[in-house]
């Protein structure tokens, strides 16, 4: 896809340098392949290919609970054979039949569509959805999808089961962008509808008030989930180097505006990064894990990011082990 | 170089439009889709000196364009030489019109006419010329037209007038007319004056009216005359806040009530009064007025009663009011008047079949006349006869008349005393020929009884049978006469009326060239006539007594502005204010204020003074204003004419309108116009493919 704008394309080049996977996929190619499935396999195949240890192997390894029966508890979960053995009336807990549920939740309002590098924002989110989903189906995790502009377009429920990925993957390509993005909405339907505790993973650009969605985010810590948060932007979204002044037409609302990039550049940054700032401290203060990815980096990195995150979770998980109520997310 | 509407200069405003659009530098038109502009404000170009203002010439046109279509709305025109002085413009003739009638006596409406006259005066233009008329009932003129450059003289005119309102109505709508005709003579004789070099257009014609306006005002002249369009009349009313006005009138006195102790007077309340509580009482009276009220604009009748001290008081008076004007009302007593009547005949006055019985009962007496009626029968001594007829004012002859008899009488006809012969015998004719004229008679008698006589030629232009000449009262033909004399008559007697055979009836003569003398050649009781019975012998008879009485008919109520003739025997006219007036018999006086006037004879100690009230005419006591509108609605042409500067004004602008109208310059700025517009299109469609191209490259 061309890029509409006029614009010079900005520098990526120090973004690509420090990606620790790109000696392995090339992402511009990848992303030029319009099969996404195929993107996603050759991605977390050439990702896998160049693991020497997963720091997490095992992360969903079973673990049975035992705890006193009380009348009223369904019988079948009952252990026999320690009653036989023992004389004592133990329930018998199970883990759920995957060890994980992870859903993906992916913006693509009309301000996703913003590349500078001909690389559209939407597209790199999709594809990093469609790789997690893909990485994580191979560790037999259930994934689920909802894909969201100002409503919600797709869900897919979690699961793990033959043919599911194959229309997880369908489902992100037919999704096209809407218009503005509203990520309250999708939020309150996870928060609605999972049930059970689960891995929610937001792709977004956050180009959104912090405040809009800190309640929700919250809440869904709340209750349980483990989130993550895959902030995709463009090079040009972060600089802003643009040089010469035009009018500005915003993508989602198509306000115009008339800016001198020379005048406000440097106002642009500042409040950018005191809106990053904003959503990074809430997401540490609530135990949400908070990435970035330019549109310019290699996917891996991001995949790499995000695996590099589970890690921590799952040591923050045996910490609070402790507590029954954060067992579902300690995998 | 000048121009219609000046006002379209602001149109010149509009060439800021091409500067400005000059400064400002166009926005880019370069657009950039970014993803958010949450982050981003606006930051609008600076302009640099390099892009203040570009393209001059195209600007210069742009302005070049707007100025002549501003110029072009200005309708200019380049000025002629004609210029219009205040000498080219007729000046106006103002006739000033001051209501002096008696109404304009309230309170000090006559102070603020002056000054309105002043103002007039004052405000009157350099070209223009005043004349001042008064009006009451009739118009005067007081000063004729002056210039405006003498106007300290006429007010010095005017205040050695020293003029009052007057007692008289007030009668607008003659006035009006007469000023009209004025005017308009005055201009016609004054284009008749002017030469043929020495043309002047015709004066304006003002008339400028100050009045009180008060509603009983006349205007009846106005629905008869067609009023000329150029004479304008300017209303300067003066009014007062007082406005309370009561009026009284004594009305008829009631014949059933001969003591004439209570009179009923009516009190009128004009419309705009204000208070409603008067008191009306006579003067000299002890007893206090007791007070009533009267609502505005209606009225009320009251009984006054006499009281000892105010029996012979002539005035009644009203209090109560604002204006004093019309607060009087005289009035006089009665005159009680007693006729002496001597019948000279044989009959009983109580014979139905004679004579006297008809006359006596004839003699109707009213609050005002008494008669006296004595018979001097034929037994009488004829030296008591002549004794007894010294006051004397009306005989009847109806028997023979013996010698001293008829010397006495002579004498009485001498003094004047009027004397009726009834010739209803042949005896009587040879002792009354002296007076009767009667020569010699035919047949005496119509000696059929079925036949008669009727009265066929009637002389209703003599003042006795006058009052028959109405076609309810002129029927003589139910009269039926018997018995008559067919006297033969000198030819210088007036017969008032004949039988229908053309004999002679009834006749009139002067005796000594002063007394009235009547034949009738039939006498009137049953036995020879039907005209006792009949409907008319009432009033003949009382019709020759009245004629016999000296002082004759004179009205002793009458309205101010009346003239009355004055009476036989009176030398002397005496004035409510007490100027006496020596007067001829003939002459007519004038009443010219309210009062009692009074008649008098210095000669004759036996005549009794005859008095006249005379009071206001009613309907000046109406003083509620009369709307403006009441006279435009007659046809006045209400409104003034425009001052000479405003004229001068006007014929510029004439002027000026005619000169564009013929020059028609704004064609040409329009052309010029259209022009620059063109001029302006080709040249901004090059600068811009220059750009364009400028651009792509």
């Amino acid at each position: 896809m061309n890029n509409p704008t006029t614009n010079p394309k900005p520098n990526s080049e120090s973004s690509t340098a420090t990606s620790p996977r790109n000696s392995y996929v090339d992402t511009e190619a990848i992303l030029k392949l319009k099969d996404l499935e195929l993107r996603a396999k050759l991605i977390v195949e050439g990702f896998m290919s160049g693991l020497h240890r997963s720091p997490y192997h095992g992360f969903s390894v079973e673990f049975t609970d035992y705890r006193e029966y009380s009348p009223g508890d369904d019988l079948r979960h009952l252990d026999w054979k320690l009653l036989a053995r023992r004389d004592r009336k133990y329930i018998k807990r199970f883990e759920d039949e995957t060890n994980l549920r992870c859903h993906l939740l992916v913006d693509l309002s009309r301000s996703m569509s913003f590349g500078s590098n001909g690389v559209e924002k939407s597209e790199y989110a999709k594809t990093i959805a469609a790789s997690l989903a893909w990485f994580l189906f191979r560790q037999r995790d259930a994934v689920g999808l909802i894909t969201f502009d100002e409503f919600i377009d797709e869900v897919l429920p979690a699961r793990f089961r033959p043919g599911h990925l194959r229309r997880l993957l369908g489902a992100l390509e037919r999704s096209t962008g809407g218009t503005e993005s509203n990520i309250r909405k999708p939020l309150e339907q996870v928060a609605a509808t999972v049930q059970k505790r689960g891995l929610i993973v937001l792709i977004s650009d956050l180009l959104v008030p912090a405040e809009s969605i800190t309640k929700q985010l919250g809440y869904l810590r709340a209750i349980g989930h483990d989130v993550v948060l895959l902030r995709v932007l463009d090079p040009d979204e972060v600089d802003f180097s643009f040089d010469k002044a035009s009018i500005f037409v915003d993508l989602e609302t198509g306000r115009e505006l008339y800016v001198d990039p020379g005048a406000v550049a440097k106002e642009y940054q500042t409040k950018s990064n005191e809106h990053r700032d904003e959503v990074k401290t809430f997401c540490d203060e609530n135990g949400i894990d908070f990435y970035e990815a330019l549109t310019s980096d290699p996917v891996q990195t991001s995949l790499f990011n995000f695996l590099q995150a589970r890690s921590h979770q799952a040591q923050r998980g045996q910490l609070t082990a402790a507590n029954p109520n954060q067992r579902g997310g300690s995998r | 170089m000048s121009a219609l509407a000046w006002l379209f200069g602001l149109g010149f405003l509009a060439l800021a439009g091409p500067f400005l659009f000059h400064l400002i530098r166009r926005t880019p038109k370069g657009e950039v889709r970014f993803s958010s502009l949450m982050f981003l404000r606006s930051s609008p170009p600076t302009l640099t000196r390099r892009s203040r203002l570009d393209n001059l010439l195209l600007m210069a046109i742009r302005m070049a364009a707007v100025a002549l279509i501003a110029t072009a709305f200005m309708r200019p025109f380049l000025n002629s030489n004609v210029k219009l002085e205040f000498a080219d413009v007729p000046g106006k003739k103002t006739a000033v019109l001051l209501d002096t009638s008696a109404s304009m006596k309230r309170v000090d409406l006559w102070d603020q006419t002056f000054l309105k006259l002043q103002q007039v005066i004052d405000d009157a233009e350099a070209n223009d010329e005043i004349a001042v008329f008064t009006f009451d009932k009739q118009l005067k003129k007081q000063i004729d037209f002056t210039k405006k450059s003498d106007a300290t003289t006429l007010l010095q005119k005017f205040k050695e007038l020293k003029l009052e309102p007057t007692w008289n109505v007030s009668k607008l709508g003659d006035a009006l007319v007469d000023v009209a005709n004025r005017l308009l003579e005055s201009q016609q004789s004054e284009q008749n004056s002017d030469t043929d070099d020495n043309h002047t257009l015709p004066s304006k014609l003002q008339i400028v009216l100050i009045s009180d306006m008060q509603s009983g005002s006349s205007t009846a002249a106005l629905q008869s005359f067609r009023w000329p369009e150029n004479v304008k009349v300017e209303f300067e009313t003066v009014a007062t806040k007082r406005g309370t006005n009561a009026t009284l009138e004594l009305l008829p006195a009631d014949e059933s009530d001969p003591q004439q102790l209570r009179e009923n007077v009516i009190v009128r309340n004009a419309k705009n009064s204000v208070s409603d509580e008067f008191s009306v009482s006579w003067e000299n009276g002890s007893s206090a007025s007791i007070p009533f009220q009267v609502p505005a604009g209606s009225s009320k009748i009251l009984a006054v009663t006499r009281d000892s001290n105010s029996q012979s008081s002539s005035k009644l008076m009203l209090e109560g009011d604002d204006a004093d004007f019309d607060n009087q009302f005289f009035a006089i007593l009665p005159l009680k008047q007693t006729i002496s009547i001597r019948y000279v005949g044989d009959e009983s006055e109580n014979d139905p079949e004679g004579m006297l019985y008809y006359l006596k009962r004839s003699l109707i007496e009213t609050p005002t006349t008494t008669y006296n009626l004595q018979q001097s029968s034929s037994v009488s001594d004829p030296m008591e006869f002549g004794l007894n007829f010294d006051t004397i004012d009306f005989l009847v002859v109806t028997r023979p008349l013996s010698g001293p008899e008829n010397q006495a009488i002579d004498n009485l006809l001498e003094r004047g005393v009027t004397l009726l012969v009834v010739l209803h015998d042949q005896s009587i004719i040879e002792s009354t020929r002296d007076w009767t004229g009667v020569t010699t008679t035919e047949d005496t008698e119509n000696s059929k009884s079925d036949s008669y006589a009727m009265l066929g030629n009637i002389d209703f232009s003599h003042p006795v049978i006058t009052p028959f000449s109405g076609p309810r009262f002129n029927d003589f033909t139910q009269i039926r006469f018997w018995k008559f004399l067919r006297p033969n008559l000198p030819d210088n007697i007036q017969v008032l009326a004949r039988f229908d055979d053309d004999t002679p009836a009834f006749w009139h003569q002067l005796a000594h060239d002063k007394s009235d003398l009547y034949t009738m050649g039939f006498g009137w009781q049953p036995e020879n006539s039907q005209l006792a019975l009949s409907s008319k012998f009432l009033p003949l008879m009382l019709r020759m007594i009245e004629l016999s009485t000296k002082t004759g008919p004179v009205a002793t109520n009458s309205i101010v502005g009346d003239t009355i003739e004055s009476p036989k025997g009176y030398d002397r006219f005496i004035s409510p204010d007490g100027d006496v007036k020596f007067i001829d018999d003939s002459s007519a006086q004038t009443l010219n204020s309210p009062g009692i006037y009074s008649f008098a004879c210095s000669s004759d100690s036996e005549l009794a003074d005859l008095q006249i009230a005379v009071n206001l005419d009613p309907s000046e006591s109406q003083t509620a204003t009369m709307p403006i509108d009441q006279v435009s609605a007659l046809g006045v042409e209400v409104g003034t004419h425009s001052t000479s500067d405003q004229e001068v004004e006007q014929q510029r602008q004439l002027l000026d309108f005619e000169l564009e109208n013929r020059q028609k310059l704004w064609k040409w700025l329009i052309l010029g116009a259209i022009g620059m517009i063109m001029a302006e299109s080709w040249l901004a469609g090059r600068t811009d493919r220059n750009n364009r191209s400028e651009e792509s490259q």
